[in-house]
């Protein structure tokens, strides 16, 4: 039996329009979850706005700030609070309900981080031109100071370096989660592979303690990748000061 | 925050971003090296080339945070 067939996407309603499979499988099905979970955090959050917050809007406003206050420096627009925010927590909701026993997250899943990271390489290059102007935008792909014979081997790589950011980016998020949930996995198996009531005790506190360290990753992670989200579009749009 | 924080989570994706580099760019020569027969050259020049990047991307953040 494959270990590997409790994270991966099962489908959950087939479905198919004009030739083109559009079935819901277990993870859009999370993924959906996720978002249904981030709406009643904020609409629960910012119901009942007071001078004086209760418990949850203490939580929600320290939730909006902490990441704001990491994120303004980057991109020093207030208008893409939302943006980021919203990029945050679908991530991290998505990571944390993976701790929950046969909930498969959509970011064991490399087509999800892919299209998130492919999302935010199109955005750095669209808001880049839009805010600096096309032939501004590539200027600032070659470095000042540099002789030209160098520059020949600096522009093809800083050409690249941008290609590469949202393979990076999507890899590190997918490689990060599925290496959690493939190693719980693992260490759960050992009962059945060694078949021993003596291994239970230990398969249990390294679950335990993987699991505890997987809360731990999933905020990480979600930070991690909205944070350089940040970064890769505040470099577009700051050009002098990046 | 300070410019040495910022620099702090660039430093965590650096380590990423040298493997992607080299892995994409050698797994592309590995396809074109398929394609027009002339493995392992390009597969070669696919490895230097990302190393080259990553290196550059290391360059590029170092120079950032120490001037």
């Amino acid at each position: 039996m494959n270990i590997f067939s409790h994270i991966s996407e099962r489908i959950v309603v087939p479905l198919k329009i004009a030739g083109i499979d559009l079935s819901i499988t277990n993870e859009i099905l999370v993924m959906w979850i996720a978002i249904f979970c981030i709406i009643l955090f904020f609409y629960f959050g910012s119901k009942k706005v007071s001078i004086v917050p209760n418990r949850f809007q203490n939580l929600v406003e320290m939730y909006v700030l902490t990441l704001w206050e990491n994120i303004e420096p980057i991109v020093l627009n207030r208008a893409w609070l939302p943006f980021f925010c919203g990029l945050f927590s679908l991530i991290l909701f998505c990571n944390l309900l993976g701790g929950i026993p046969g909930i498969v997250p959509p970011t064991v899943n490399i087509n999800f981080t892919a299209t998130l990271a492919v999302c935010i390489f199109l955005i750095t290059q669209i808001v880049g031109i839009k805010q600096n102007g096309i032939r501004k935008y590539f200027l600032s792909f070659v470095p000042s100071n540099v002789p030209f014979g160098i520059l020949i081997f600096i522009i093809p790589m800083e050409v690249l370096s941008q290609f590469i950011r949202p393979f990076s980016l999507s890899i590190r998020l997918f490689a990060n989660i599925f290496a959690g949930h493939a190693v719980t996995l693992t260490i759960i198996s050992l009962i059945f592979i060694f078949k021993s009531y003596w291994v239970i005790p230990g398969s249990l506190i390294g679950h335990l303690l993987i699991s505890v360290f997987e809360i731990f990753v999933a905020f990480i992670q979600a930070f991690i990748f909205t944070f350089l989200s940040a970064f890769y579009i505040g470099s577009s749009l700051n050009l002098e000061k990046h | 925050m300070p410019k040495k924080d910022i620099s702090l989570f660039e430093g965590v994706s650096l380590g990423i971003e040298i493997a992607a580099s080299v892995f994409l760019l050698s797994f592309l020569g590995y396809k074109a090296d398929r394609l027009f027969q002339t493995s392992p050259w390009l597969m070669v020049v696919g490895v230097v080339f990302g190393a080259a990047v990553g290196m550059w991307n290391v360059y590029k953040i170092s120079v950032r945070k120490f001037k």
